[in-house]
């Protein structure tokens, strides 16, 4: 009975937490929709399906349970499929979800048991496979005649050090996505909007984010990649790539990020800190998915260092008493 | 039981597939990794590590049981020199182009750990013959590994196959890279571990390890109850049901009920029972789920246990006395690793009460 009960206590938390970030990965899908059109649609469908299908399958094949009650193979799609551009072919996103689930949600026992966060691994395979593909972005809002025009993102002219000025690209077309990138990360308005929602539903989790904007804005001010000044390189690098939507969606990963509220400010920090380090060191131009692999990784370790720290320092103040 | 023998001695099967270089030892793993991006590659690298480790292990039985470890490994890697440069020089002479990769990596096999770790705790210790056959097993698992890399990463990774284009249009780039090959190993060890689970209990080393320690539960029926034999059909109650619990996980915990009368219970006879129901249930995998099912929702409740260390072959265990079997206080199952935390946190808890 306690087994059943815990059992069902994990898929109801996952369904929980899933069903939230759906919810905000919905209204990001809305500016994907307005400003790439139903070539947005197209991917955002393939990609899920391709998820869910394999989710199905694979939980067929291997514990013959169907496993989509988590509503983690949704929102691995659904994540991917937001952060490709619109000109993406359609096995990009169909293959980095198929990885997601296949080589890192089923292997490793489902969505609450995962070492990595699915779409970012999923992301990451796809960007090492296809850099090409992934990379991309046309010029916003040409998608209404159907005939995109190859534009060089954000993050791609941090990437060079181009000295960018805020007036020719202006702050608002930054802040609701109308600039060249990913489909669904590039609206920060609407990420600040789940952000915000992230807040007021999960305010513990939204600790992790808070500490991984924190480090890279920080880290953005001390290290300018742009010439024109301390504050043109912090929205820059905050708004560009996918630094925001990881902050909302993947550093709060149920699975993956501690608990412990001081443990989930400082493996934020910790996420943060290397996914600036990847910009700047990295040779893909959006690395924060590596960045957020790194972290899943070795933040097991790291916790057990700042724990044997404390445990030290618990010793010595005993001592001295 | 035969079989069984047969199994534990066929060295072919234990040194390629059961003990297996990369997935069970983690020897090797770097080239396997680094250098199996195409099938001639991997061709080439198999019969060079063949051709190594068989001479190696042959004059390590032969010759140098009697010198001392520090020179004997210094001499693998001598020996292993001997056997890779006179293939590099052929090849360069004859014209065989080798690639950066087989250029970089070839070279390292002189000194990899698979040759020397298996002549020192196999072919030092063992004739000839057995030896040579150890080490065209390791070989054998080891280029196994290396192929079935190469095959998969050629093709996905690079859309041919032993250089011949197959005209695939997606072209997996990141499987031709180390990380790939370790995605691939990940599932290779994974159908290893299936396979071992599945038709080699015996082994597996958790399971190994469990049965020696593994508790085996009997519980005899009280009056007017009605015992489980008496819903298969038998309806004896002086048989008592018993129930074997193996694995270190709860997930992982098999479960073989069977109706014994009591007496001396060995591993052996535990393994061999577990085969034999294996091989008669057809749907024995979906039933031991059930009951795995319906042992961890009612623990609390209604498994009684009485806690008793089976009997493994090893002479120095002692059996315990039959009337031990039927004490009179039934314990509850409990994992030897929970009592060992209920134990040091207690420890600890005194400890603190102390401190404080």
């Amino acid at each position: 009975m306690a087994e059943q009960k815990k059992k069902k206590s994990l898929i109801t938390k996952s369904q929980s937490y899933f069903g939230d970030y759906l919810l905000m990965l919905l209204a990001l899908c809305v500016p994907a929709v307005y400003y790439c059109g139903r070539r947005a649609v197209f991917v955002l469908l393939v990609s899920v399906g391709t998820s869910v299908f394999c989710d199905l399958t694979g939980g067929l094949l291997f514990y013959n349970k169907i496993l989509l009650r988590d509503l983690c193979a949704v929102f691995t799609g659904t994540a991917i499929a937001l952060m490709m551009p619109p000109t993406v072919p359609y096995y990009v996103p169909a293959l980095a979800s198929a990885f997601a689930i296949f080589a890192v949600k089923i292997p490793f026992g489902g969505s609450m048991k995962v070492p990595v966060v699915p779409a970012a691994a999923g992301f990451a395979f796809v960007t090492v496979c296809f850099p090409g593909e992934v990379f991309s972005f046309p010029v916003s809002g040409t998608s209404a005649t159907g005939q995109f025009v190859s534009g060089t993102s954000l993050a791609g002219m941090l990437q060079k050090s181009s000295s960018m000025h805020l007036d020719p690209i202006s702050v608002s077309d930054i802040l609701t996505g109308s600039v060249s990138g990913p489909m669904g990360t590039a609206c920060a308005v609407v990420l600040l909007g789940c952000a915000v929602f992230l807040l007021i539903r999960r305010p513990k989790a939204f600790i992790g984010t808070f500490g991984f904007v924190l480090a890279c804005a920080v880290l953005a001010l001390l290290f300018p990649r742009v010439n024109t000044g301390a504050l043109a390189s912090l929205i820059l690098e905050v708004c560009s790539g996918s630094l925001l939507f990881a902050a909302v969606f993947f550093i709060t990963d149920p699975a993956t990020s501690p608990r412990n509220p001081v443990y989930a400010l400082l493996y934020g920090v910790y996420s943060g800190a290397l996914c600036m380090i990847t910009r700047y060191f990295g040779i893909y131009e959006e690395s924060v998915c590596f960045a957020v692999i790194i972290a899943n990784c070795s933040w097991p370790a790291v916790q057990n260092l700042l724990d044997k720290i404390s445990e030290n320092g618990k010793g010595r103040q005993k001592e001295v008493q | 039981m035969a079989q069984q023998t047969n199994v534990k001695d066929n060295i072919l099967l234990r040194g390629a597939v059961i003990f297996n270089p990369v997935f069970i030892q983690l020897a090797g793993i770097c080239i396997a990794a680094a250098a199996s991006t195409d099938v001639i590659t991997a061709l080439i690298f198999f019969i060079v590590f063949t051709v190594d480790t068989v001479v190696c292990c042959f004059l390590a039985s032969l010759l140098f049981k009697r010198l001392p470890r520090w020179l004997r490994v210094a001499l693998y890697l001598i020996i292993g020199a001997g056997c890779i440069f006179p293939f590099a020089y052929f090849a360069e002479k004859t014209g065989i182009s080798l690639n950066a990769r087989m250029q970089l990596y070839l070279p390292l096999l002189a000194v990899n750990s698979v040759t020397s770790v298996h002549c020192e705790q196999f072919a030092v210790k063992n004739p000839v013959g057995k030896s040579v056959e150890d080490a065209f097993a390791v070989s054998v698992g080891f280029g196994a590994v290396m192929l079935i890399l190469g095959i998969i990463r050629e093709i996905f990774g690079n859309g041919t196959f032993a250089g011949l284009d197959l005209g695939l249009d997606i072209r997996l780039s990141g499987l031709l890279m180390p990380f790939g090959a370790f995605v691939i190993l990940g599932y290779l060890a994974m159908v290893l571990k299936w396979y071992i689970n599945k038709y080699r209990p015996e082994f597996n080393e958790k399971t190994a390890v469990k049965i020696k320690n593994t508790k085996v539960g009997l519980r005899r029926y009280e009056d007017g109850e009605q015992a489980p034999a008496a819903q298969h059909g038998g309806g004896d109650e002086s048989i008592t049901e018993m129930e074997f619990l193996f694995g270190n996980e709860p997930e992982e915990f098999e479960i073989f009920t069977e109706f014994w009368s009591p007496g001396v219970i060995t591993a052996r006879d535990i393994v061999t029972d577990m085969e034999n129901l294996s091989k008669e249930h057809e749907q024995f995998s979906s039933e031991t789920d059930r009951r795995v099912e319906e042992l961890f929702t009612n623990m609390d409740s209604t498994i009684d246990f009485e806690a008793f260390e089976a009997v493994a072959p090893e002479p120095e265990t002692q059996t315990p006395p039959q009337e031990d079997f039927f004490a009179a206080g039934f314990e509850e199952y409990e994992d030897d690793e929970s009592e060992e935390d209920e134990s040091s946190s207690v420890e600890n808890e005194s400890e603190e009460e102390g401190d404080d």
